[in-house]
């Protein structure tokens, strides 16, 4: 049990706001030149547990993901993860974490053999290293299939299948996903999961954000519910469940928060 | 750093050497396009200005005198006698094409000549020749005769000749004159080829991994932003060097084609040795690096490549001006600190090593500063890789 409460990534106090232009003001129907994306947003996540992060769109959560991962800065604040300042020392986060984001896009001209070579060689992985996890890792996704083909040629499914594999070539202890189910088919949705609930096994760290009940009741040990940029709450799945489900904590939170209308 | 710099620098030569269209239209087409476009040019060119050799020239006169019709023959020219009435008839068919040249002299030309006294104040005998001056044939036979008849008219006013006697007057070396055509020209030829390439790889480079958000995927790695963005310019170098060389070969092998002078050591390279050749190897590796170092950083600021093009495109008029200037200045120009001015100084130094002016200050000048803004531009590039604003203004 004290494996699990050591903790391996603390953000804290995370402010993040940017800047609006005149075209996305109208977007948002907002006269502000600025949005408050994340307000002072606090959580920890504990060694070896998932850790959910349920809210609805625009809610700040995969700005949260982007700053513990270093692609964007956060404007006060600091995230620290497994000992290293997302602030003062970014390379070291990096080294650390698996990121993944749809965002993020593979090279189309390139095969996902080649890219899980490339990306191996960014992360200084050893010759031995890379080959074996190549293997488990095209093996759990079944890319061995496809693992000639071109990035532009492969479905989305696929696509999402060689992300996950070459976001993990350096085996990292932390590991991000954002919205790792959008945009999936059932089938590919569910290799997907069962392989997050396969590292939780592996006693990793996984954070993911998500606006989908049934995945964060699957997998999370423990789930932050942020509404507009702040941390609204934050419990063990079991504790924050046990006297209703996931969904109606959530609309509960929602209406305290942000109101009825809103809905 | 170092293994990652490789890493990128063999990753994006991998995809230019490996992806056959763009291979295809960034290495072969320009050279091939060059060839093809300037040999097609040189060709109609000379179809149009040359008549056959076999052309017999179609002339008409009138009242021709014996001592002319002589005079012609010689040079093969042969002329059909016509009367005074069928003049207007000629000249219509000169219009036409159909006659070349019409000549027509006074009555009893050769007795007048032979009493004109110069001195007297009369007007001298008159010779009209109508032409075409539209029609090569037409233009051609008017020259060739009116300079038969000026050697003629020189035969009888003669006090003096100039160079008549067989021998070699222009004693200027070919290689002094054509050492001052070329490095006018070809420093501007080789700035504008070598900036071509850039503009065929720049504005994807890195503005279209932004927008095909790829460039985030290699962001999170734990690499040096310094390492991706040199791995990004040298490996851009290597493409562009590639891209210059093969419109370089394409020009080279056109233009005598283009100027019909293959029996011309116009473009004898041979006149250059080792060390001119190195130092210019060195100019323009220089200048690619820098060249490209600064298209960098435009299509790391744009938001998508068709903006980087539009911002890019343009410029390729800055650098023809500055490859001129440079071309034409670097003979007079003695200024060691006009070659910290980037393009300027390779065209300077280019032109120089050509006229056989080969100054080592002036070159290590520009080699060096290039290099030294080849690494500031690096060092943005490294920054700007950094930046959320500029790496994800999308």
């Amino acid at each position: 049990m004290i494996h699990f409460m050591e903790t391996i990534l603390s953000a804290k106090d995370l402010h993040k706001t940017f800047k609006l232009s005149k075209k996305q003001q109208k977007l948002e129907k907002s006269s502000s030149a600025t949005k408050v994306a994340v307000d002072g947003l606090s959580f920890d996540a504990y060694k070896g547990e998932v850790f959910a992060l349920l809210g609805p769109n625009g809610a700040g959560k995969t700005t949260t993901l982007r700053m513990i991962s270093t692609l964007i800065r956060p404007d006060s604040g600091d995230c620290i993860v497994d000992g290293a300042s997302v602030v003062n020392t970014p390379e070291a986060v990096r080294g650390k974490i698996g990121f993944l984001t749809s965002d993020l896009k593979l090279e189309d001209f390139f095969t996902p053999n080649y890219l899980f070579d490339f990306f191996s060689d960014l992360h200084g992985v050893s010759e031995a290293d890379r080959k074996l996890r190549k293997e488990k890792l095209f093996n759990t996704f079944g890319i061995n299939q496809f693992a000639e083909v071109k990035v532009s040629n492969l479905s989305t499914g696929m696509k999402q299948k060689a992300s996950i594999a070459i976001s993990l070539v350096h085996d990292p202890d932390i590991i991000i996903f954002d919205e790792p189910t959008n945009g999936l088919d059932v089938i590919t949705a569910k290799t997907v999961t069962d392989f997050l609930i396969g590292l939780k096994e592996e006693h990793k760290t996984v954070i993911v954000s998500t606006h989908i009940f049934s995945l964060v009741e699957k997998i999370a040990d423990r789930v932050g519910i942020i509404i507009n940029g702040r941390m609204t709450q934050c419990d063990a799945l079991s504790a924050m469940t046990a006297e209703k489900c996931l969904e109606d904590v959530f609309f509960d939170v929602y209406v305290r928060e942000v109101g009825n209308d809103e809905k | 750093m170092k293994s990652n710099l490789l890493t990128i620098v063999r990753k994006e030569l991998s995809r230019f050497f490996t992806d056959r269209k763009l291979l295809f239209s960034t290495v072969i087409m320009p050279g091939l396009m060059i060839f093809i476009v300037y040999t097609l040019l040189g060709t109609m060119f000379s179809t149009l200005l040359t008549t056959e050799e076999d052309y017999v020239y179609k002339i008409q006169a009138v009242n021709m005198p014996a001592s002319i019709e002589a005079v012609l023959k010689q040079a093969e020219f042969t002329s059909e006698p016509i009367t005074v009435q069928k003049l207007d008839d000629a000249k219509e068919a000169i219009t036409k094409g159909e006659l070349d040249l019409c000549l027509v002299f006074p009555e009893g030309f050769d007795e007048a000549i032979a009493v004109y006294d110069a001195q007297s104040g009369q007007k001298a005998p008159e010779i009209l020749m109508y032409y075409n001056s539209g029609e090569t044939a037409s233009l051609e036979c008017y020259q060739g005769v009116a300079s038969l008849l000026d050697v003629f008219e020189s035969t009888f006013t003669n006090k003096f000749d100039v160079n008549v006697s067989e021998g070699q007057y222009d004693l200027a070396d070919g290689t002094d004159l054509m050492s001052r055509m070329m490095s006018a020209m070809i420093p501007m030829l080789f700035l504008t080829l070598l900036f071509s390439g850039c503009c065929s790889i720049a504005p994807d480079f890195i503005a279209g991994e932004k927008e095909r958000g790829t460039i985030a995927t290699l962001l999170v790695t734990p690499m040096k932003r310094s390492s991706l963005a040199l791995g990004k310019i040298i490996s851009m170098s290597i493409m562009t060097l590639l891209s210059a060389l093969s419109s370089f070969l394409g020009m080279m092998l056109s233009l005598p084609k283009l100027f019909q002078a293959e029996d011309m050591e116009l473009f004898d390279f041979s006149m250059l040795g080792v060390k001119e050749y190195a130092l210019l190897l060195l100019l323009v590796l220089s200048i690619v690096l820098i060249l490209i170092a600064m298209l960098s950083l435009i299509s790391a600021y744009a938001k998508t490549v068709k903006e980087s093009a539009s911002v890019i495109g343009p410029m390729n008029i800055i650098v023809m001006i500055v490859g001129i200037a440079g071309g034409y200045m670097g003979a007079v120009d003695t200024n060691v600190l006009t070659n910290l001015i980037p393009l300027y100084n390779f065209s300077k130094c280019m032109s120089a090593i050509i006229a056989g002016n080969i100054n080592a200050l002036s070159i290590a000048v520009t080699v060096g500063s290039n290099l030294l803004y080849t690494l500031l531009c690096t060092w943005i590039l490294a920054k700007m890789f950094n930046s959320e604003r500029i790496m994800f203004s999308n």
